[in-house]
């Protein structure tokens, strides 16, 4: 009896087994129209099943196996048919399977490896590193396409989260298994999603399940975080790793900083000589501040950033004797040999490992893992450590900008990792001052002087303005800061002491806006202030982000021919926000037969809460207002 | 993708002898790095060069090789780094094609110069370890490294031998100015090759000849760096060059010319397998076509239905080329296929059908120009220079260009990306019906009838309605990202140019009419500026008009449209009660002394309303170097014209 009861399974099983396509081809979810409603609204893309299964044996032996299926609902949705992964010599990629269903669910195509295409990847000089993809091509929506492949890791520095949606994707169903062997020791942290797994033991390994079922989309937002912190995903990171054969301990941050430390053991001595001369360079400076500004400006002048990323050598610099030699390095060999100089004169400092970018956020402490892509270098003080960006030859001494800032770096000392906040980011660093006379004849010709005095974010962009041949500066000056199109000008650096002055004079047909019979419009300066308007605030989510804090002031001096007077003059106008402060003032001076307007624009922080982002959105959209108004002068 | 050449003219390489290399003078020897070079400061022609190449030379020539003989290039470049930014001309990519080891690069050796504090030159090698080999794919592999020691003033120096080069076209211009410039091709006797300067600047050529040997020999003194244009048809095509390519053999005292003519190539062509013997076969399982063709007469009609027919069952798998290397039997039977698979499946339905269709070769404007004049050589035929195939149809006297793999292009227009450029009409060469055609049509051009309705109310807000109507061109422009995306639609088209108006919603029409204009209704909102009693607006809203790109003083390279263009604007606006207009912007006509831009503007207000009509036409498709100064000021003036204000004011 037993046994006959038992015989229909088998069957199934074996009709399962011997015809997988047919019965794929009868499960809903190759069939577009069977998307549920509730995450097809809004959706470009759903996934309408994910199944990943990540297994760790041991530090230096972990697989990762993908199914996944989506139905590409549109054009917008046209990336999910792009299959695009990365490789490298500790991660292989096999087993790929790639299949195009039409809308009705019936197979239309079927790749294999071999129709997949691997090309080098990296910006940099060299770099290790393939991408394997394959575009898959439909004339028609909507098309599913289904993903099989297998990823083998040798080295588990950096693992796979479970990145469970992006931006106008709908989930319907998505499952992540990670079965890890006790002796790795995972750990996860969910982001943008309430989501525990289910945690069972199976023999040396511990299984941890996550499942998701029916998310609907998310809508894209310009201006937020970095991509990967966006949208739902849980993190991952092994408590013992393996990479390049060299094993490590990532349990705490100190545990991971002892690790690096032990890579960059030895590589920081300089040849006799060389140490001399550092001394010698600095022979005259007076404290420790000092010092290090001498040095980091020949740096700066002599070395160079080159980025050269083989092997374990993508986590080991270059040693500092190796970097003398070449006068080249990467962030790693530049800030290790900077450490090394600094050694050298008796200055102690450490290097920061750190995640790059002005719209990145800072690691969880509560969560050691491997986000970094950088590093820098930190000098200890008693007050306001002193902190360096060894690969730009174009920043600030002392000056991180928000590449950097605002954020947790990894310091990598005696005692291992320690985990330090790096300076906040002051509008202070990013200065505009201009001041501009403009002289302007009877026919509305003119000739306008300006003189920029710039730091931080503006001081390289005049750096760059002055490199430029004329016709790129003359591009940037009207396409890039909205000056009315010069039939002459000339663009000049001042050569004096202290903050970085240029100049810009300019003959221009028109200087007014425009005219209506005898009134002729003026706008308040000659570019615009405030140029765009920010992204919509409704709905907001995420943060916004700004590229940098900054305080921009300018004073705008009209001399007016004879015989002009002045019929309209705008009201002062100050606006405030929590994050911003804006205040305008136009007056007549009397002496000088001049109008004067002057403005102050200021950004306090760079990232703005979605909450707060309406009332700065607004802010900005009133000084635009407000900046568009005009002075109106009539001839008497 | 090329067609190899077939293996005779590869054997006859085997048999030619070879001679002594001549040197020549005007290149510095290698390592000989005078002091007066690290002390410039500048490039005497272009001041703000970050680096300068001092001098690049390369020499092509023939070598024996043990039973075999094979092509060599030899090249040698100095650069002088002026400035920080220059730093990055020391990062050498050196690609080479390395499947089946076809190419090696031998002999590569790079220094650095600089000056230590005594005046003296010291020399940095690069060190062989730190010349890396990157695999890029499965054929191309490159030497990578970067120069030691670099910082602004140093020289840096390499050179290399290419072996198993094939022959190569010299460009003398690169991205950073060059000093000096020399290609040398130094062949034996027996192989005649041709040498093209493609230059607008002055050059040297010299030939000199042994009994053996003859080397060709161009040079360039003072090249500018390239620079990034607006409108530029194919940046390569404006490159100074020298073009080559192999012309006769002489064998035992006889000449053997390579050199073809059109008319063989065209032969070749229809008689080739995987070209003309394709529009002999029967293109299996179209009955659901042949059933829509059975109640259709008229032939435009019948023409449109096959296109159709073809853009809906074939797809295009991004390959270029003028074969059908699958044949199209396999293409249509995988429903995908390459340009020429696709577009000679076309032509062959079209024939098929009795419309009088011929395929015409055509390349691109990626691709670049064509020399109607060189039809190539033996094992190399003219039709290399072309990248596609297209469908010619003549239906009485009207002619249509067909491409089945450019999806929105209606039957009525040339493909955008070949208009204005000559292509090869293919038939049998004795009918004379093959030959150059321009593929120009004077009536298609890019048109947008836009259409305007503003209301100013008491509290300064504009609120409105402009329907944009893109005819033709200015559809086909608009239409893919119009189905793709609104949002990005939206954004790219009105709001990103016109900052600080509100777009409220947009509404499409005729999306899926191929024969209608395309119609983006956009209504906005716009709180309007105002100066004391004061209130002012521009009309130029959603024109696509907004900005200038013609700022530059210089131009190096022609502008390129490519169509013609009619921009008709008319804009109504309505004022709120107890306003009145200030003086409206002059009536005005502008036209460019060759009449072939022009502008007009009137405008005209009552009480309340506002009433402006602008028309701007473009009658030239293109505009030369020559013809910039001219044409830069009227842009100019047409912007200012463009952006004037209007003003009203509150009645006392």
């Amino acid at each position: 009896m037993k046994k006959t009861s038992k015989a229909p399974v088998n069957l199934i099983i074996t009709v399962i087994i011997l015809f997988p396509v047919y019965v794929h081809a009868q499960l809903p979810i190759y069939i577009s129209d069977s998307v549920s409603s509730e995450v097809k609204k809004n959706a470009a893309v759903v996934k309408r099943f994910e199944n990943i299964e990540f297994v760790v044996n041991k530090p230096d032996d972990a697989t990762v196996e993908f199914h996944q299926v989506f139905t590409v609902l549109n054009e917008e949705g046209k990336s999910t048919l792009l299959f695009n992964e990365y490789t490298s010599k500790y991660i292989s990629l096999d087993d790929v399977e790639i299949k195009l269903y039409d809308a009705k669910g019936k197979q239309i195509s079927r790749y294999k490896k071999k129709d997949l295409h691997t090309q080098a990847v990296g910006e940099g000089l060299i770099e290790d590193g393939y991408v394997t993809f394959f575009e898959s091509t439909t004339s028609t929506y909507p098309v599913t396409v289904e993903y099989k492949y297998k990823l083998q890791y040798t080295g588990t520095l950096n693992i796979p989260d479970y990145r469970i949606s992006r931006h106008s994707e709908g989930v319907e169903q998505s499952q992540f298994t990670a079965r890890v062997a006790e002796s790795a020791g995972l750990r996860y942290r969910a982001k943008n999603i309430d989501l525990k797994p289910e945690i069972t033991q199976e023999g040396k390994y511990a299984v941890y399940k996550w499942k998701v079922k029916n998310l609907p989309p998310y809508e894209y937002e310009d201006g937020a975080v970095s991509y990967e912190e966006r949208y739902p995903s849980v993190k991952m990171a092994l408590n013992r790793f393996s990479i390049y054969g060299y094993e490590g301990d990532m349990s705490s941050w100190k545990n991971f900083g002892a690790w690096i430390s032990s890579l960059y053991k030895g590589l920081d001595e300089l040849p006799q000589e060389k140490k001399t001369f550092f001394n010698n360079l600095v022979s005259s400076a007076k404290n420790d501040r000092e010092k290090a500004r001498i040095i980091y400006e020949y740096l700066q002048k002599n070395f160079r950033y080159v980025s050269i990323q083989l092997g374990i050598g993508g986590y080991k610099p270059f040693s500092a004797a190796f970097t003398e030699q070449k006068k080249y390095g990467d962030c790693k060999g530049l800030s290790n040999y900077m450490k090394a100089a600094l050694n050298a004169v008796g200055v102690k400092s450490h290097l920061a490992i750190i995640n790059a970018g002005y719209n990145d956020e800072p690691v969880i402490p509560e969560f050691p893992s491997n986000s970094f892509n950088h590093v820098i270098l930190c000098i200890p003080q008693l007050k306001d450590s002193i902190w360096l960006e060894c690969t730009s030859s174009t920043s600030d001494f002392a000056e991180l900008g928000t590449f950097t800032e605002n954020r947790y770096a990894m310091l990598i000392t005696e005692n291992g990792g320690v985990l330090v906040p790096t300076p906040s980011s002051n509008p202070n660093s990013n200065k505009l001052i201009t001041k501009t006379i403009i002289e302007m004849a009877d026919d509305g010709s003119g000739e306008s002087r300006t003189e920029f005095r710039t730091s931080g974010y503006f001081r390289v962009l005049m750096d760059d303005v002055l490199k430029a041949k004329k016709d790129d500066q003359k591009e940037t000056l009207v396409f890039g800061l909205y000056y009315k199109q010069p039939d002459e000008f000339e663009f000049n650096k001042v050569e004096k002491a202290g903050i970085h002055t240029t100049t810009l004079a300019m003959v221009v047909e028109k200087i007014p806006e425009f005219t209506a019979g005898s009134k002729v419009f003026l706008s308040p300066r000659l570019y615009k202030l405030w140029p765009r308007k920010l992204p919509k605030a409704e709905n907001r989510r995420l943060d916004f982000y700004f590229r940098q804090p900054f305080i921009e002031t300018d004073t705008t001096i009209y001399k007016l021919p004879d015989g002009f007077v002045v019929d309209v003059m705008p009201a002062t106008k100050e606006l405030t926000s929590e994050y911003s402060h804006y205040i305008s003032k136009t007056w007549y001076d009397e002496n000088q037969k001049a109008l004067i307007n002057t403005v102050t624009l200021e950004l306090k922080k760079h990232k703005i809460p979605a909450a707060k982002y309406a009332e700065v959105k607004k802010f900005f959209d009133d000084v635009m207002m407000n900046e568009n108004q005009r002075i109106v002068i009539k001839k008497n | 993708m090329r067609k190899l050449p077939p293996l005779p003219f590869l054997l006859l390489f085997s048999i030619m002898t070879f001679a002594q290399k001549n040197k020549d003078s005007n290149i510095p020897a290698f390592g000989n790095v005078i002091k007066e070079e690290l002390d410039m400061k500048e490039c005497d022609f272009d001041k703000k060069a970050e680096a300068v190449v001092l001098f690049e030379k390369g020499e092509l020539s023939c070598v024996i090789a043990g039973n075999g003989v094979s092509l060599e290039l030899e090249r040698h470049v100095r650069i002088k780094i002026l400035k920080d930014e220059g730093r990055s001309a020391s990062d050498i990519h050196l690609p080479y094609y390395n499947w089946g080891g076809v190419q090696s690069i031998d002999d590569l050796v790079a220094q650095t110069y600089n000056l230590d504090p005594s005046g003296k030159v010291v020399i940095t090698k690069v060190d062989k370890k730190s010349i890396f080999e990157k695999k890029l794919n499965k054929r191309i592999t490159e030497k990578v490294f970067t120069f030691p020691e670099v910082k602004a003033g140093s020289i840096i120096e390499y050179k290399y031998v290419l072996a198993g080069a094939a022959l190569v076209d010299w460009y003398f211009q690169r991205n950073i100015p060059v000093k000096y410039s020399q290609f040398a091709i130094d062949f034996p006797s027996e192989i005649e090759i041709h040498a093209s300067p493609k230059c607008s600047r002055e050059y040297d050529k010299k030939i000199s000849e042994t009994s053996t040997r003859t080397t060709q020999f161009f040079a360039m003194k003072d090249v500018p760096a390239l620079r990034d244009e607006p409108y530029i048809l194919n940046e390569d095509d404006y490159m100074e060059r020298v073009e080559t390519k192999p012309v006769a053999f002489n064998i035992n005292g006889r000449r053997e010319s390579m050199v073809v003519y059109w008319p063989k190539v065209i032969k070749a062509l229809i008689e080739d397998e995987d070209f003309g013997i394709q529009l002999k076969k029967e293109v299996p399982r179209t009955a659901d076509l042949d059933a829509e063709l059975k109640i259709i007469t008229d032939p435009y009609l019948r023409m449109k239905t096959i296109y159709n027919y073809v853009k809906k069952n074939m797809e295009w798998n991004g390959y270029e080329g003028i074969w059908a290397f699958d044949g199209i039997k396999a293409a249509w039977k995988d429903k995908k296929g390459t340009a020429g698979e696709i577009n000679l499946i076309l032509v062959n339905l079209l024939k098929d059908a009795g419309l009088k269709t011929k395929p015409i070769l055509v390349s691109t404007h990626d691709n670049g120009l064509v020399n109607t004049t060189d039809a190539g050589v033996y094992g190399d035929y003219g039709y290399n220079q072309f990248n596609k195939v297209l469908a010619w149809v003549e239906i009485n006297d009207r002619v249509y260009v067909l491409d089945a793999t450019s999806k929105e292009t209606p039957p009525h227009l040339i493909p955008r990306d070949v208009i204005l450029t000559e292509g090869l009409v293919i038939d049998k060469v004795e009918t004379f019906d093959w030959g150059w055609k321009t593929l120009w049509d004077d009536q298609a051009g890019y048109k947008n009838l836009i259409l305007i309705n503003g209301e100013i109310d008491e509290n300064n807000k504009l609120t409105g309605e402009v329907s944009i109507n893109s005819y033709d061109y200015a559809r086909l422009d608009r239409i893919s990202e119009a189905r793709k995306d609104k949002k990005n639609f939206t954004e790219k088209y009105f709001s990103s140019p016109n900052p600080g108006i509100t777009v409220d919603s947009l509404v499409f029409e005729n999306l899926d009419s191929d024969s209608m204009p395309l119609v983006q209704r956009v209504y906005f909102n716009h709180d309007l500026s105002a100066s004391g009693e004061y209130k002012y607006f521009t009309t130029n809203l959603f024109t696509g008009l907004e900005k200038n790109p013609f700022v530059a003083d210089t131009r190096y390279t022609d502008v390129f449209f490519g169509v013609n263009q009619v921009y008709n604007i008319v804009s109504n606006f309505s004022i709120p009660d107890g306003y009145v207009f200030e003086e409206l912007p002059k009536n005005i006509k502008m036209i460019m002394p060759d009449t072939s831009i022009s502008i007009s503007r009137v405008s005209q207000a009552n009480e309340t309303r506002l009433a402006i009509r602008i028309l701007l036409e473009f009658r030239k498709p293109f505009y030369s170097i020559g013809e910039y100064p001219e044409f830069k000021e009227f842009y100019k003036k047409l912007q200012d014209i463009l952006n004037e204000q209007y003003v009203i004011r509150k009645k006392p």
